[in-house]
């Protein structure tokens, strides 16, 4: 047989004495190698060109020596507690801020985006102008021209609007009823408003319990069981009696004014409100294009055919159109809750003490600029982390629940 | 496995299937359009008032609208006071930059302006809406410089400088739009000015006695240091998305680490490094080191859309270039990049376009005045104190301007990119 | 398939030659925990046209991507024209431009005029002028019978056309060898017709073919010599007569049974 003549023709080279210049393997080793070094050598360059500063976290520990005033939710004196301690503060702060924005966000950016293509005209030509008005503008002009407008538009707290008691607006933001505990029908002990909450959580807990069961026997029989309304009940019943079991601990509190400051209730301050208003319609008018743009990419169909079995214009969009384009869209949607994560840096244009702004000041007041950054780099991966973990346990349900 | 067998195709010779050609008739007879006042009431009907709900939608938004538009009226005419703009005009456009420099700032205009009308001309054509913007824009523009002293000279130099633009349109329009030797040289011409567009108009600002690099400042330093960053972003972001997608592990895994890390943290958060610790690093004024966090910053992400593209590639490309005799680099730089990048030209747009408005983030942490910056300097002189509101809507006006005309770019590219190709 | 099958010879087997244009040497490749090829041996001589055929997943058109080495064999040896295909960059690119492959997806590159596709190769590798690189890519175009579309665009083409196009482009490098993959396989029925008879013209004008299809047709009536791949292993080979009318396997035979 041919093969068996192994003798290659024209004394071609065999590999072995191939030179190493001329190997694909070796010069990839080569190259690799190469940029090791370099790589190597550019980390070295910056170590030494970083050397000459004092390094360590010690400075975490020490006193922070200032005071980030009080913030939604948050009233805090640095001047005792430790550096660490307050900018745990500040992180807490950006969490709350991008919570909020996010949760508004979603929801103003599925409202605008149904509605950039609604079937009427001056809905749809709104919606685009929204659109077009806060995607094309920067978020931190956004946030500026919010808080001047609530600091300088907004009536002194001297002249503060009374909304029947409940609500008061002023340059010193808006203050709303808070539930609050207080002494109930056996007597004051704390703990009593501390059961209640916990008794609410467990309502909630077996509600939802009660609606599964009831969704799962729908499913079975095909008969009504009202899984909706059976869990509401539930949960009412559970909070209503044990808010008189222990004796109504809990009472709502409305804002007053004392002096140049609200006392009782809450207190959103114009720092948070206007960076929370300009992340949530800066970020919504992104999520409304995805909403949009993910609407458009479904089959048409898809609406043809649920029109052909009789579904009204609002079913039509809750339960064929959107549910489908939910699933499409959350990738996109978890992009804009990391952005607007990272975006809420913008706090310290608007005084807003998130973490970034308190590094900041640790970092003016005691150098050790690179510690810092590491911190806030750190901190703003690990949310991001969080945010996208959530996302992905969401995505896994949607998807589920769908296919 | 031995029933998977292709479709037996009959031997020898090929089968001529029938098959029903889609037949198109020509019109038989001349159809009547409908008069206008029916379709006129048919949109209306359809568009505003198509039920008892669809009327209350109408009546709602309308409301909302009315109101909404009622109160920026009411802003613009009646409450705001549009002195603390036009009495800033030079700090807000020109910053610190010297008075007896003024045509240099002309000079790179009218730079700017040819080369916007040449692309326009070369690689698309001004349609009724682009007038529609431009128009009302240029009034605009006319109305800020006709304030002041220098009112005549500098009206003139922008209508020259418009005058330029139309130009420039006009004679690359000419240009035929099929390939060919006229439109490789225009290519050829036009391409190498706009890769340097930036440098040239840094030249031309500070070159022999302008002004120093810490006199630029205001709209003018926005409007160079987003296209730094933009071209910067591409020449660190192509050879990272080449990188992270490399075979060899080291440098795929580098490049890796590298762009997520950048992504991690928000732009301020590096600008805080410009600040603080790149200076020990690499040196040079704030200014620069701004410049190169910027292009470090975008190039992260510029990397990951073409990184996209380059993976929305099939390994055919690649192979086929392989099979012509191409070596990897020259695979990569004459099949694979071209197409690459095309098809991450929306995105890359969208990237340029935050840029822009990252800008204005700048000066939260900066020592340098940009048009935020030098607001605020407007308003600290006290005059205006109470003004702020006017000169931030101001300021977000003239940001919105160049993102909505690089939106509008983005979605022609992306039409133009939809019809033909693939 | 086992060695002692592929090693044995059938009738119509051709026998090594100073004109050998290329030896497989008991070659294997593996993808992870599969096997795509198991020791097989080929050789073909100057301006023979070898047709491979098996069923999907058979290993031919690995194979065939070894011959250019887009695949890397990992062990056994390759000679093409008297070159061995190892890890010599040398080696490989004198191969590359001496081997021009058709694939079956076309590969044309969509952001270049059919004109531009085909002169790429000779002016970037080949370095040849523009000028020349153009009167070749002309005299190709005309070969293949589409000389009028040099200026448009792959998009623009049906898949025949990009297919004939895909051809001048192998060609305008020149090769001693030509390989196509399955190029028939993502065309409509009545644009194969156009493409075997090019590659037929081009068989008569004695290039050196090797050929993935499932065109019988075109296998009887063109080809030298039929090679039958199955699971990555040579099971049968021989002449177009001896393989259809007096096929010695039992999986020649199923194979044959299930095709015709």
């Amino acid at each position: 047989m041919a093969q068996q003549a192994m003798s290659a023709p024209g004394g071609a080279p065999a590999s072995a004495r191939v030179p190493l210049l001329y190997r694909r393997r070796a010069r990839r080793w080569f190259v690799e190698l190469a940029y090791v070094a370099l790589t190597v050598l550019a980390a070295i360059y910056v170590v030494s060109a970083l050397g000459g500063r004092e390094y360590g976290f010690g400075f975490l520990t020490q006193p922070a020596a200032f005071d980030i005033g009080n913030q939604w939710l948050v009233d805090f004196d640095g001047t005792t507690s430790s550096r660490l301690t307050i900018y745990l503060v500040g992180v807490w702060s950006t969490i709350r801020v991008v919570g909020v924005a996010i949760g508004l966000a979603t929801l103003v950016g599925v409202v605008v985006g149904v509605a950039r293509l609604s079937q009427n005209w001056l809905v749809a030509k709104s919606a685009m102008l929204f659109v077009e008005i806060f995607r094309n503008t920067p978020l931190y002009v956004q946030a500026v021209i919010w808080y001047a407008i609530l600091l300088f538009g907004l009536p002194g707290i001297e002249q503060v609007v009374n909304v029947g008691d409940s609500f008061l607006l002023s340059n010193r933001g808006v203050a709303i009823p808070w539930p609050d505990p207080r002494v109930g029908l056996w007597g004051g002990p704390a703990w009593l408003a501390g059961s209640w909450f916990a008794t609410l959580a467990i309502g909630a807990a077996v509600a939802l319990r009660v609606r599964a069961v009831r969704q799962g026997q729908e499913r079975e029989t095909g008969e009504y069981r009202y899984p909706n309304r059976v869990a509401m009940t539930t949960f009412a019943v559970i909070a209503g009696a044990s808010y008189l079991l222990l004796g109504m601990p809990v009472g709502i509190d409305r804002p007053i004014v004392e002096g140049t400051t609200y006392a009782q209730g809450m207190a959103v301050f114009p720092e948070f409100a206007s960076l929370a208003l300009a992340l949530t319609v800066y970020t919504g008018a992104y999520i409304a294009e995805i909403v949009r743009a993910s609407i458009q990419a479904l089959p048409a169909g898809q609406t043809e055919a649920a029109k052909a079995i009789g579904l009204s214009g609002y079913q039509r969009l809750t339960l064929v159109v959107l549910p489908q384009a939910l699933r499409q869209m959350i990738p996109s949607v978890t992009n804009q809750y990391l952005s607007a994560n990272k975006n809420s840096s913008i706090a310290l244009g608007v005084s807003y003490f998130d973490l970034f702004f308190v590094a900041s000041i640790i970092s003016n007041k005691i150098g050790h600029a690179v510690e810092v950054f590491f911190l806030i780099i750190v901190t703003y991966v690990v949310l991001s982390l969080i945010i996208s973990g959530l996302m992905n346990i969401v995505n896994a349900r949607v998807t589920l629940h769908q296919v | 496995m031995t029933n998977e067998f292709p479709a037996p195709d009959p031997v020898p010779g090929p089968v001529a299937p029938l098959r029903a050609r889609r037949v198109v008739l020509p019109p038989a007879r001349q159809r009547a359009a409908r008069p206008r006042s029916v379709r006129a009431r048919e949109w209306i009907r359809q568009n505003l008032v198509p039920s008892p709900a669809g009327v209350l939608l109408t009546l709602v938004s309308l409301s909302v609208l009315i109101a909404v538009l009622g109160v920026a009226a009411w802003f613009t005419f009646s409450y705001a006071n549009w002195r603390v703009v036009t009495d800033n005009r030079w700090l807000l456009f020109a910053g610190g930059f010297p008075h007896d420099g003024e045509w240099r700032l002309w000079v790179a205009f009218g730079f700017v302006f040819t080369l916007v009308g040449a692309s326009y001309g070369m690689w698309s054509s001004l349609g009724r809406r682009d007038v529609l913007f431009m128009v009302p824009a240029g009034l605009f523009a006319v109305f800020m410089l006709a304030h002041g002293d220098a009112a005549l000279w500098s009206t003139l130099w922008f209508l020259i400088s418009a005058a330029l633009l139309a130009v420039a349109y006009a004679a690359f329009r000419r240009i035929p739009r099929e390939h060919g030797p006229t439109r490789t040289l225009a290519v050829r011409a036009l391409g190498p000015v706009l890769a340097l567009s930036v440098p040239i108009v840094f030249l031309v600002l500070m070159a022999g006695g302008g002004a120093d690099s810490d006199e630029l400042s205001g709209y003018l330093l926005n409007l160079l240091l987003a296209p730094a960053g933009i071209v910067g972003g591409l020449f660190v972001g192509i050879p990272l998305a080449i990188g992270r997608a490399s075979r060899l592990r080291t440098i795929s895994w580098t490049c890796t680490v590298y762009i997520e890390t950048v992504r991690g943290a928000p732009l301020i958060g590096w600008l805080f490094v410009a600040l603080f610790i790149l200076g020990d690093i690499i040196g040079g004024d704030l200014i620069v080191r701004t410049m190169v966090v910027l292009a470090v910053f975008t190039g992260a992400y510029m990397a990951e859309y073409i990184r996209g593209g380059l993976q929305a590639l099939p390994r055919g490309q690649y192979e086929a270039g392989h099979a012509v005799g191409l070596p990897y680099w020259r695979t990569l730089q004459l099949i694979i990049l071209p197409q690459a990048l095309r098809i991450s030209i929306p995105p890359i747009v969208g990237q340029a376009i935050s840029l822009w408005k990252d800008t204005a983030l700048i000066s939260i942490i900066l020592p340098l005045r940009e048009l935020i910056g030098s607001s605020r300097s407007a308003i600290a002189q006290g005059e205006f104190i109470t003004n702020r509101i006017e000169i931030y809507v101001f300021a977000a006006l003239m940001f919105w301007i160049i993102a909505f005309i690089m939106s509008r770019v983005s979605q022609r590219i992306e039409r133009s990119l939809g019809v033909g190709q693939r | 398939m086992s060695t002692e099958q592929a090693a044995s010879p059938a009738a119509g087997a051709v026998t090594s030659t100073s004109d050998d244009m290329i030896i497989v040497e008991h070659i294997d490749k593996w993808f992870g925990d599969f096997q795509a090829l198991d020791d097989v041996s080929l050789t073909i001589r100057e301006h023979e046209i070898v047709v491979v055929l098996g069923p999907s997943g058979s290993g031919k058109s690995t194979f065939i991507r070894c011959l250019n080495r887009l695949e890397e064999h990992d062990s056994g040896r390759i000679f093409v024209d008297g070159i061995e295909l190892n890890d010599d960059v040398r080696n490989l690119n004198a191969i590359r431009s001496e081997v021009g492959m058709v694939f079956q997806q076309f590969n044309l590159f969509p952001h270049l005029s059919v004109m531009s596709n085909i002169t790429l190769g000779p002016q970037k590798v080949r370095r040849m002028s523009r000028r020349d690189a153009e009167k070749l890519a002309m005299q190709l175009l005309e070969r293949v019978g589409i000389p009028e579309q040099a200026q448009k665009y792959p998009a623009q083409l049906s898949g025949g056309q990009q297919q004939r196009v895909a051809i001048a482009r192998a060609l305008a490098m020149q090769p001693k060898i030509m390989l196509f993959d399955e190029p028939t396989s993502a065309l409509d029925p009545e644009m194969i017709k156009e493409v075997l008879d090019v590659m037929r013209e081009l068989a008569e004008s004695g290039m050196t073919m090797i050929v993935v299809t499932h065109e019988m047709g075109f296998a009887r009536e063109v080809a030298d010599r039929l090679v039958f791949f199955d699971e990555g292993a040579v099971v049968e080979q021989g002449t177009p007569t001896h393989f259809f009318e007096n096929p010695q396997e039992e999986r020649t035979k199923l194979f044959l049974s299930q095709i015709l």
